[in-house]
């Protein structure tokens, strides 16, 4: 079936109105703040292969590692019939770290299988040695908390979740919300095959996705052509390694591969990450690059492949520990992955952001507190960072101070922007944040996870680095990530960084056709087509405005090369 | 005589309600300065008025457009930028490019002073007066200072002392957050308190030029609640209007709903720009604590309207991937669509109405006087070769034919405004296809039946004057006065002496604001919510009190509700009382329609849409308990009703039309 303009555009609604609705309804019904106020999850709709087709956003650390997911529930229960609903969080088995779990269910209509719907939840603890399930000093995925291979989602389940937790009375409202919300999402896609027909509807999907990745490639067309590497460091692991190398070499040709194969290998501590984060990461920085209004599917991800080496801190081998690799490895991976594209094309690519999520736990007796503090964008070929921002892989609210207060035996003492911490440039980066804690409890144990400590976040195109983040603990200043016993009336400071800026510092808008970037190669400065066009000017950016057709033939999908121990996706 | 008035970005909008009738005035709107239009719409009536209502987008546009006052912000030492790191989330998740909403205030005009509040209200630091007045004299020359101390809710002591600094030392008006909105969460409550001070002085200049221009009529002004308050009320307490110009037409839409039976509704108001759409359950439209205006936050009680960026000018276009689209782009009222002739050439929704007839004949020449042909009663001549070109463009990068184009325009809209509507429906946790869709605006009558279908909803109901209901609801809205006090505790029996003694206080104060407006306390309804959460969640559910004050039967009602909203209830666990609310509502107000005083169901001509001959008949002639079947277009004043293949519609002796889209 050929589909038309308008049937392309209504269907696009419809399919993104099921994941939409699923949203709203695990939103609506779901228990803790995490998923009902931060909107730490995500839902999807599947074809009967698999392939995603549409999907609600939420959080960018779940997008493109979702269809791995159903693929793991569908091998472990071929035979899924109407009303199964499939449970998982195994990073080593369709997940990412164990907080997220993941809610499989199978769609059918008439005996036929029209499809799946999924979604995944970030719970705040699965049990492990921690509150929170992200132990700082975790060697080992068993210290991090209950493994869920892919299992049916029954009482059983349930009762296993509720008996790991430490809050086991939102693990049950929570899981009860997701299910609630696969169960709404089936019917809403019945009720589309209904209307469109089944055979209708799948063509549709199809047509979907072909339009997507026309668009991407569309996008993409204007990019050069050539291979660039970026390598980017992490701090430490907490456990002993420091200076931990992700290496992106990016190809772009037919299609763009992101091979992060020369990445350090696994690490003790917990900044491992699996293949699914990787992904994630890369699907993201080239959602970020593209108009932001192609719709998330299988098809714009066609173009895309991400390579990376098993054994390696991008895609870890179990047993690791994966805790951090989800918060703060996704944070350098796509530092690393744009650290590419800015050599390639400079005049699209801000300057890195904070590349952390400054993760803080603190626990005592009767209370468990976690969580992630703001800092600096990055500046950007548009104009300067926003401070006091969550970047990139997570965007989660703050908890006011005076809710902090009243909930847990602390004083804020600042919660203010860190001023000049954004680096300099053209345009500069945005400010981090200072949070000061005092800790009015006894025998209170202090966790902190984070990054960019070591050094700041780069800048672009000349730009200056944004301040490294600092932790304090009284007047000692400590490392990235440590746990320590703390007495009462002790203040633990947090700074975070700044973005880094973009553009030479004095060259206001004068700037010359050769520039160099951070690393100092220098390339050919990119000449494509600017934001124009009265009515696109706020809504799209440069890529917007490329020629509407390309040939389809132009764009053989991108080989994949398969050597042993290296993963390529999709 | 009462007389409302609504500023909308095309029309002002006037209905007057006489003893027997209502009668409508629209006047061109005057975008510089609003008091114009509202002065010429009142100009012709020309009888004095007793009660002029207004609902006001002055200080919506005065944020909207970041051209309110000059303020100064003033926080506890160390948390300054509260306004600029707001809940630290971004506005887009993908959109490298996109800019954070500016605060208001700028960082340099943000302050700390020394003092520190505990969260029981305790002092830990005493205000440094000293220091205090050095900070605020380095102010100097600010049209106004928002304050928002930490834990003020608790204790507005340093709040309040900090407002007589400022008086000593500045000399400018001070909106304080514990007067604003008393509620603990220091972002909301200091943005809302920055927005006051922001749009104060430009809406106490414009609504001083309102109540002259009313000379002896009593004013009042619509709040975002819903409810009608004074003139200086508003002028104290401003942030409660932007909201105020959407209340009003939900409220008329209530009403309209109301007179045929029906108080389950979805409002569609659908304008140039965008369609609003609010839930109104048992007749009683969904209030939210909390809104936001171009992504800043605000407390005030809001009628719970989203808008979709769908309107009549609402551009179509196709995109790299050669999908048909429209929107988010907008030809707005200026230019506007290419059929109103005045420079637009974009097609928009309007130029695709216009293109397939339901404007009305293409024969019509521009310019040729015809009064009840073409949009708002013959001010706005359409200009049809012009749509005609514009939507020509569009089918030829969408390789349609015009029609199929045209077509393809609406039905893609729609898909729009339904998957907005159904999740927004889904949200709030109601099945929005028992409901009625009431269809206002001066575009939503023509989308109604369609969209009706397109979300299993069975009955459409438009209004008498859909193109000026907000005016109209504006005339059936209450006094409304709300109050609400952050008094974070154990929610146990043992403390129902103090649960007593916040409730008495806030119905005190309610009560109080409604005699200033008039209203007797034995003629005000009051009710009580008490906002709990089990000990150790951060969100609230809003428990209505009933059965006098007890915190045991709060408990036992809020074990029920978070039974039934989460699936499960923990009855052993502690529950936290934390935001105490009274809302006191004057008695309701009601207007008199004439009844429909047509005689024949007549078509008075027959326009082509969509190739078919359709009948059109004149909203004006038709008789009470007439029928029409569609497909047909009704005609009106303000507006274009259309009637699709299917659908069947009874003229209900309220005047307003019910349509049957089973």
């Amino acid at each position: 079936m050929s589909v038309d303009a308008i049937t392309l555009e209504i269907l696009r609604h419809a399919l993104e109105g099921v994941a939409d609705e699923m949203g709203a309804v695990l939103k609506r019904t779901s228990y803790s703040p995490n998923i009902k106020e931060r909107e730490d999850f995500s839902c999807a709709v599947f074809s009967p292969g698999g392939e995603l087709v549409a999907q609600a956003e939420h959080i960018p650390v779940h997008l493109g590692s979702m269809p791995a997911s159903v693929a793991a529930a569908v091998a472990a229960f071929p035979d899924m019939a109407d009303g199964d609903q499939v449970a998982l969080n195994d990073p080593f088995a369709g997940g990412t770290h164990l907080n997220d779990i993941t809610v499989v269910a199978p769609v059918f209509m008439e005996g036929r299988l029209l499809g799946y719907v999924a979604n995944r939840a970030h719970h705040t603890d699965v049990g492990g040695i921690a509150p929170g399930s992200i132990p700082a000093g975790a060697t080992d995925i068993e210290q991090e908390g209950l493994r869920i291979p892919p299992t049916r989602l029954d009482d059983d389940l349930v009762a296993r979740i509720k008996a790991a937790s430490r809050t086991p009375g939102e693990r049950e409202g929570d899981l009860h919300a997701q299910s609630g919300a696969n169960a709404r999402g089936a019917v809403r896609l019945r009720e589309l095959a209904s209307e469109w027909g089944i055979d209708g509807l799948l063509d549709a999907e199809r047509a979907l996705d072909d339009y997507a990745d026309a668009r991407v490639r569309a996008a993409l067309s204007e990019l050069p052509r050539g291979e660039w590497t970026f390598t980017d460091l992490l701090d430490d692991d907490g456990a002993g390694t420091t200076d931990i190398k992700i290496v992106c070499t990016l190809r772009i040709g037919d299609g763009v591969e992101v091979d992060l194969r020369g990445s350090d290998p696994q690490v003790r501590g917990n900044v491992n990450s699996v293949h699914a984060v990787a992904l994630s990461a890369a699907c993201y920085v080239l959602r970020c690059l593209v108009p932001h209004d192609i719709p998330v599917n299988a098809g714009c991800w066609r173009v895309l492949v991400v390579a990376t080496q098993d054994g390696t801190v991008v895609s870890a081998r179990p047993p690791a520990a994966v805790g951090a690799g989800n918060v703060e490895t996704s944070q350098r991976i796509t530092d690393a992955i744009f650290g590419a594209f800015a050599k390639a094309v400079p005049d699209l690519v801000p300057a890195a952001s904070q590349g952390t999520m400054n993760n803080v736990l603190i626990g005592g007796s009767g209370f468990s507190y976690y969580e992630t503090i703001a800092g600096g964008a990055g500046a950007t070929p548009w104009g300067d960072g926003a401070s006091g921002v969550h970047t990139h892989m997570t965007n989660t609210r703050n908890t006011p101070i005076e809710a902090l207060e009243h909930a847990y035996p602390f004083r804020a003492r600042r919660y203010e922007l860190r001023d000049g911490s954004g680096g300099a440039g053209e345009h500069r980066g945005g400010d981090g944040v200072v949070r000061e804690i005092e800790i009015l409890s006894d025998d209170a144990t202090v966790t902190l996870i984070t990054e960019r400590r070591r050094r700041g976040p780069w800048g672009a195109n000349r730009g200056r680095d944004g301040a490294p983040g600092r932790n304090l603990i009284g007047d000692e200043e400590v490392a990235p990530k440590i746990t320590r016993a703390v007495p009462r009336g002790t203040i633990v400071r947090i700074e975070t960084p700044g973005g880094g800026g973009w553009g030479p510092v004095r060259l206001a808008h004068g700037y010359t056709n050769e520039t160099e970037i951070a690393g100092g190669v220098v390339v050919k400065r990119y000449r494509g087509p600017w934001p124009s066009g009265p009515r696109f000017s706020a809504e799209t950016r440069a890529l917007d405005v490329l020629p509407a057709h390309v040939p389809a033939s132009r764009w053989p999908r991108a080989s994949s090369n398969c050597e042993d121990g290296v993963r390529l996706s999709p | 005589m009462r007389i409302g008035i609504d500023i909308g970005g095309t029309f002002t909008d006037l209905v007057a309600a006489f003893d027997d009738r209502i009668v409508v005035v629209k006047v061109p709107s005057t975008p510089g300065d609003p008091s114009e239009a509202f002065a010429t719409a009142l100009s012709r009536i020309d009888r004095p008025a007793d009660e002029v209502l207004h609902g006001t987008t002055v200080g919506t546009n005065a944020v909207l457009t970041r051209t309110g006052a000059d303020i100064a912000f003033v926080a506890t030492d160390g948390f300054a930028h509260v306004l600029h790191l707001a809940r630290q989330d971004r506005p887009s998740l993908y959109d490298l490019s996109a800019q954070r909403p500016a605060p208001v205030v700028s960082r340099d005009r943000c302050v700390g002073i020394v003092q520190r509040t505990a969260p029981d209200g305790t002092t830990i630091t005493e205000l440094d007066e000293d220091e205090a007045r050095a900070t605020l004299r380095t102010l100097r020359g600010v049209d106004g200072v928002a304050v928002t101390l930490l834990h003020s809710y608790a204790d507005p002591s340093h709040e309040r002392r900090v407002a007589e600094l400022i008086a000593e030392e500045l000399d400018v008006p001070v909106s304080l957050s514990c007067d604003i909105v008393p509620e603990i969460r220091e972002y909301e409550r200091a943005s809302t308190t920055a927005l006051n001070a922001y749009v104060q002085p430009a809406l106490s200049r414009y609504l001083r030029k309102i109540d002259d221009a009313s000379s002896d009529a009593r004013c009042g002004v619509m709040w975002s609640g819903g409810g009608i308050r004074g003139i200086d009320q508003t002028i104290e307490q401003p942030v409660h209007t932007l909201y105020s110009g959407p209340a009003a037409g939900v409220l008329g839409a209530v009403w309209a709903a109301e007179r045929c039976g029906v108080r389950d509704i979805v409002t569609l108001d659908m304008g140039g720009t965008s369609a609003d759409v609010a839930l109104v359950n048992d007749g009683v439209p969904d209030v939210a604590d909390e809104a936001s205006l171009d992504g800043l936050a605000f407390k005030t009680p809001s009628i719970d309207v989203i808008s979709v960026g769908a309107g009549g000018g609402s551009i179509a276009w196709v995109d790299a991937g050669g999908a048909l689209r429209a929107g988010p782009g907008s030809a707005g009222a200026d230019p506007g669509p290419a059929c109103y002739g005045k420079g637009g050439t974009e097609p928009t929704v309007t130029d695709a109405q216009c293109v397939l007839g339901y404007l009305g004949p293409s024969r019509l020449a521009v310019g040729e006087p015809d009064p009840g042909w073409g949009l708002a009663g013959g001010e706005l001549r359409l200009n049809v070769d012009a749509a005609r070109e514009a939507m020509a463009r569009l089918a030829t990068a969408a390789r349609l034919d015009l029609d199929e184009a045209a077509d393809g325009v609406l039905r893609v809209v729609r898909a729009t405004m339904a998957r907005a509507v159904r999740s927004v429906s889904v949200e709030r946790g109601r099945d929005v296809r028992r409901y009625a869709l009431v269809a206002f605006g001066g575009a939503g009558p023509l989308h109604a039946t369609a969209l009706a279908r397109e979300l299993d909803i069975s009955t459409v109901i438009v209004p008498p004057s859909p193109g000026a209901l907000a005016a109209l609801g504006l005339l059936v809205a209450s006094r409304r006065a709300d109050a609400s006090l952050s008094r974070p505790q154990l929610a146990d029996r043992s403390r129902d002496v103090e649960l007593r003694s916040i409730l008495a206080a806030l119905t005190k104060q309610v009560l109080d604001e409604l005699a200033v407006e008039g209203v007797r306390s034995v003629d005000a309804r009051t009710s009580l919510v008490v906002d709990c959460r089990y000990e150790g969640q951060s969100h609230e559910l809003r428990i209505p009190v009933q059965g006098g004050p007890s915190f045991a039967l709060i408990g036992e009602a809020f074990h029920a509700a978070h039974l039934e909203r989460f699936g499960f209830s923990r009855p052993d666990a502690r529950i936290e009382a934390i935001t105490f609310r009274a809302v006191a509502l004057g008695p309701a107000r009601d207007i008199t329609v004439a009844a429909p005083s047509g005689t024949t169901i007549e078509p008075f001509d027959n326009w082509r849409v969509g190739g078919v001959d359709v009948p059109v008949f004149a909203r004006s002639n038709l008789p009470s308990g007439g029928r029409i079947s569609g497909p047909a277009i009704v005609t009106e004043l303000d507006s274009t009703i259309w009637l699709d293949v299917g659908s069947s519609a009874e003229v209900h002796a309220s005047g307003a039309l019910v349509v049957d889209v089973t």
